[in-house]
């Protein structure tokens, strides 16, 4: 093989990788949000249930959560995930799940570091409570939980190599198969680089926007 | 009857009670101040009093309507009703909590702009572009005059960050102002600041009572300012009203020991 065409199996991976990445990130968000909503409410089953899940969640190994949304519907529910478009939808359920978990404790900290003070004054000036949150206090919340947020998000863009215990078709696991079977190391490194671009280029982007937030103080 | 009316507020924090019964009443324009050592409940009587704590007895009139009424319980009032009723009155905190993502001229147009464009879509006038910009520049003309006689004419654009304690809280004064309401409420609006910064909040608030003849409630550590700014005075403690009276009466020749000692303190 070719140095040209081990890149174009590589970005071939990456692609799919990439496509984990995003698919991943649109749904954690909201669903994190659902979440943290749910650790925050005043109504006791649902606080309990969501802090619950949260646990469950963030105590048990991603790799094991990937292999029962896999392989679980086949060995439970009897229905059975064969085509790679199946494998794929399960392993991003799976990592959606996973990534809401996290994402829910950091919009949990950044909504209850904001100070009852914000609230009161909306309040006094005759605000509903819809608004108070989407007017004065998710900028704020934005602002504080884009530190935590980038480092969950580069945690991810690495982590979509856990796919490859369902599906082979992820940057990694393609830089391993190409490695066994031409017996040379290099592409794993070449396959770093991808990552470490990656990366680099979402370091700068959340740069940019913690630079945009910058005109105010929380 | 006075033009506002407060009869017989209670509070309670769990087995703690903190108001034991508070009457008073202000009449339309003058300026009531709250004097009283921390702990005493007048932070709390005046959270009663803008709903942001409920009391447990009691009743609130402004005018003749009769704002809030415990023992019909507030519950039982949408979240509509309430909204429309708190906006009797004005409050002023303490720590300034401005929006710290708007600028100073945003901090006074937010509430304005979000009730004007409730009230444009109840009249159906939401999609009328005229209608909403004339709107707008209304609140926006309001905003600057707001702020010129705040002195922050040329603030507006700034930020709650750029801006020193002084200047934030005229600001907040500001943006109390904007809705017009019947009272305005100060929870020590200069405890926060530098000394050197109280005076020119002291100074604005002072022209309130003497250029719009504004009915106010201050609490206040001032004593000076008390003295200064207030047709009446009450004095606070351990969650009844110990003395009021004129400014004379209360801090030239109080009667209640508790208030004489309070007074020693302060002048120490």
């Amino acid at each position: 093989m070719t140095f040209w065409q081990i890149t174009a199996e590589l970005l071939g991976g990456f692609g799919y990788t990439l496509a984990i990445f995003a698919i991943t990130l649109l749904a954690a968000i909201p669903f994190g949000l659902i979440i943290a909503f749910g650790s925050m409410s005043g109504f006791k089953p649902l606080n309990v249930l969501c802090r619950g899940f949260v646990w469950v969640i963030r105590g048990t190994p991603l790799m094991l959560q990937i292999i029962v949304f896999a392989y679980g519907p086949g060995l439970w529910l009897g229905i059975p995930i064969r085509t790679l478009a199946q494998q794929l939808l399960m392993v991003c359920i799976a990592f959606s799940i996973n990534y809401a978990c996290y994402f829910s404790e950091i919009f949990r900290g950044g909504i209850e570091s904001i100070s009852q003070g914000q609230y009161e004054a909306g309040q006094v000036l005759g605000m509903t409570k819809r608004q108070i949150f989407f007017k004065v206090v998710l900028l704020q919340v934005v602002k504080r939980i884009i530190p935590p947020m980038s480092n969950e998000i580069i945690t991810l863009v690495k982590d979509t190599a856990l796919a490859s215990v369902v599906v082979h078709v992820d940057l990694f696991t393609i830089a391993k198969q190409i490695v066994n079977v031409q017996v040379i190391l290099w592409p794993l490194f070449y396959a770093g680089l991808f990552y470490l671009i990656f990366n680099g280029i979402l370091t700068i982007a959340f740069g940019r926007i913690e630079k945009k937030l910058a005109y105010f103080k929380v | 009857m006075a033009f506002l009316e407060i009869k017989n507020i209670k509070k309670s924090f769990g087995s703690t009670e903190v108001l034991k019964g508070i009457d008073f009443s202000v009449e339309k324009g003058k300026v009531l101040v709250i004097i009283g050592s921390s702990g005493s409940g007048k932070t709390t009587l005046l959270r009663c009093i803008n709903f942001l704590e409920t009391p447990d007895e009691g009743e609130i009139f402004v005018g003749d309507a009769a704002v809030l009424d415990a023992a019909s319980r507030q519950g039982k009032l949408s979240d509509e009703e309430l909204r429309h009723r708190r906006l009797h009155f004005g409050l002023v905190f303490q720590s300034f909590n401005l929006f710290p993502q708007y600028t100073a001229k945003g901090n006074l147009t937010l509430a304005a702009t979000l009730q004007a464009k409730e009230r444009l879509k109840a009249e159906g006038l939401h999609k009328n572009k005229e209608a909403v910009a004339a709107e707008m520049k209304k609140i926006s003309d309001k905003a600057d005059e707001v702020l010129a006689r705040m002195g922050l004419a040329e603030k507006a654009d700034f930020y709650p960050c750029q801006l020193s304690g002084g200047q934030c809280q005229r600001v907040a004064i500001g943006r109390a102002l904007m809705l017009d309401p019947e009272v305005l409420c100060f929870d020590e609006p200069t405890s926060a600041l530098d000394p050197e910064l109280t005076g020119e909040v002291l100074r604005v608030i002072k022209s309130l009572k003497d250029r719009e003849q504004r009915t106010m409630i201050i609490v206040t550590h001032e004593m000076e300012f008390a003295r200064n700014v207030a047709d009446h005075v009450i004095f606070m403690a351990d969650g009844v009203i110990e003395e009021q009276g004129t400014p004379e009466q209360v801090f030239d020749h109080p009667t209640s020991p508790k208030t004489v000692a309070f007074l020693a303190v302060d002048k120490v």
